[in-house]
């Protein structure tokens, strides 16, 4: 396989992975120029992107370095209250907590990212992305009023 | 799973839907499939050679006075494939308002006009050339509406034959774009000299992503210029400081990348000495930088992307050993500065003369030094 090959090959798996996580974090305009952003600092840094072991976790941070000075507020799009499979109190919730709180869990839970996914985006030891995200759930389902 | 990350998941796959829906927002684009990387481009500069890629794409002739203006639209039927499969690019709405001479600039050289003023300006500077058929002289400067357009001027190496702008094509990753030349009326061999021939084209914001890489090959082969155009960044001069570090110890040395991007189509001829760029902390009014040199010298700082590293210090670069100073400008014992105070500094881009753009405001804090 060529470079390019390699690298075609990796924008199709790192595309979806970065946009749905910068889109739930940052919003769509914002989480476009970030996966933008990224992918143009990975093209011009392949051979280093190559070396890495977990190529997405740092591209994350460097879409987010990216736009660090882009205006945003949790959360950027609320889906309508008929949209299935999930409590509508869901999102003032996740609102409410901290932003590495939030972070992790929406990368671990609504991404698919595994926790030392997270701790190499989040620059976090892996005990630390699990303690993040034990305290987000449970501040979760108190807020929501479920249990585990 | 447990019924809370099935509702996160859910909530999740919503937004998302959501934002692929929401109008001006661009939905997920197919993976592309990268033709070369930069600086590794050994394509011929020969403009014949791209026509090749221009399969699937629309395009309409449109006659404007003695001007001829090329329209790329949408694509109709492909009947040729091509690997490099432009589907992106292709939906870019671009148009071609001058071809002509470049005078002293470099094949290679790559600016944006991203208001009225500039491409009033601009359009001051251009000239036909007299090396080559077809190409007129500027004429009036065309009215655009600056809040959808941006204007890009570029130089490439033509070969003397009149070649129309026919639009963009993708290179690797979907928002790297260069354009592609055809030569639509063929007057046989053109084996003059390499020339440089400007191009001025207007592109339709509306129909690209708001942050676009274009590239253009250099003179030298397999050597691209890049320039990143942003809706939202309408300044021609864009200094950045790139760093991830937000705390360093007193006494420590880090590196700092100074990006500039230089869409004003021409070198930046500045005066400093030693080093165009450096950086220093500033805190409570107080600047802590290395000393400046008295020479003078002259930095070019280039059209389109470039990078200044540059190491700071996060301390004093001087002390006094008046006993009667106060501490810390008065020097320790050992004859050494003072550590600086922990904080939070600003870090402060020290440019030279003629460099007037100026980075957003960085912070960086200072903690006791790490013994």
């Amino acid at each position: 396989m060529t470079d390019d090959e390699a690298f075609a090959a990796f924008v199709t798996d790192a595309e979806p992975r970065l946009k749905r996580a910068f889109t739930l974090l940052r919003g769509a305009d914002v989480g476009a120029d970030a996966t933008a952003e990224a992918l143009a600092w990975a093209w011009e840094h392949w051979a280093e992107v190559q070396a890495m072991g977990n190529p997405v976790g740092y591209l994350y941070r460097v879409g987010s370095s990216k736009t660090r000075f882009r205006e945003e507020r949790f959360p950027h799009a609320v889906p309508p209250p008929d949209a299935p499979g999930f409590e509508p109190g869901l999102v003032p919730a996740l609102a409410r907590l901290t932003v590495r709180q939030r972070t992790a869990v929406v990368l671990v839970h609504g991404c698919g990212w595994t926790h030392q996914e997270v701790a190499d985006a989040l620059e976090l030891s892996r005990s630390s992305v699990g303690t993040h995200v034990d305290r987000a759930m449970a501040q979760l389902r108190i807020e929501l009023g479920v249990d585990r | 799973m447990t019924d809370l990350e099935q509702q996160i998941k859910a909530w999740a796959d919503a937004t998302v839907d959501l934002a692929a829906e929401a109008p001006g927002v661009a939905a997920p684009p197919e993976p592309a499939v990268p033709s070369t990387r930069a600086r590794r481009w050994a394509r011929p500069l020969v403009v014949a050679a791209v026509a090749v890629a221009l399969v699937g794409i629309g395009i309409v002739v449109v006659g404007r006075g003695d001007e001829r203006r090329v329209r790329t639209g949408p694509a109709g039927p492909v009947t040729t494939t091509t690997q490099h499969g432009p589907r992106d690019a292709r939906d870019i709405v671009a148009e071609s308002l001058f071809a002509g001479g470049a005078g002293d600039a470099p094949i290679g050289t790559i600016g944006a006009a991203f208001t009225e003023a500039q491409f009033t300006e601009l359009w001051g500077t251009l000239e036909p050339s007299p090396k080559s058929r077809g190409f007129g002289g500027p004429g009036p400067a065309p009215d655009l509406d600056f809040g959808h357009t941006v204007v890009l001027s570029i130089v490439v190496g033509g070969d003397g034959c009149p070649t129309e702008f026919a639009g963009f094509r993708n290179t690797s990753g979907h928002r790297i774009i260069e354009p592609v030349f055809d030569r639509p009326d063929p007057v046989g061999p053109c084996d003059r000299e390499v020339i440089p021939i400007r191009y001025l084209i207007a592109i339709d914001w509306d129909t690209t992503y708001p942050t676009i890489v274009v590239q253009v090959p250099t003179a030298e082969t397999g050597v691209v210029e890049q320039l990143q155009l942003r809706r939202s960044q309408p300044d021609p001069v864009v200094v950045e400081l790139e760093t991830d570090i937000g705390q360093v110890h007193a006494g420590d040395q880090f590196d700092v990348n100074v990006a500039i991007q230089n869409a004003t189509g021409a070198p930046i001829d500045t005066v400093g000495c030693g080093r165009p760029f450096a950086l220093g902390l500033r805190r409570g009014g107080e600047l802590y930088a290395a000393g400046q040199g008295w020479c003078r010298q002259e930095f070019a700082i280039p059209t389109g992307s470039s990078v200044y590293r540059v190491t700071l210090m996060a301390g004093r670069n001087g002390c006094t050993t008046d006993p009667t100073a106060v501490v810390p400008e008065r020097c320790l014992d050992d004859g050494s500065p003072a550590d600086l105070e922990p904080g939070i500094y600003e870090m402060v881009l020290l440019t030279p003369e003629g460099f007037d753009a100026l980075p957003l405001r960085r912070m960086i804090e200072v903690l006791p030094r790490d013994r």
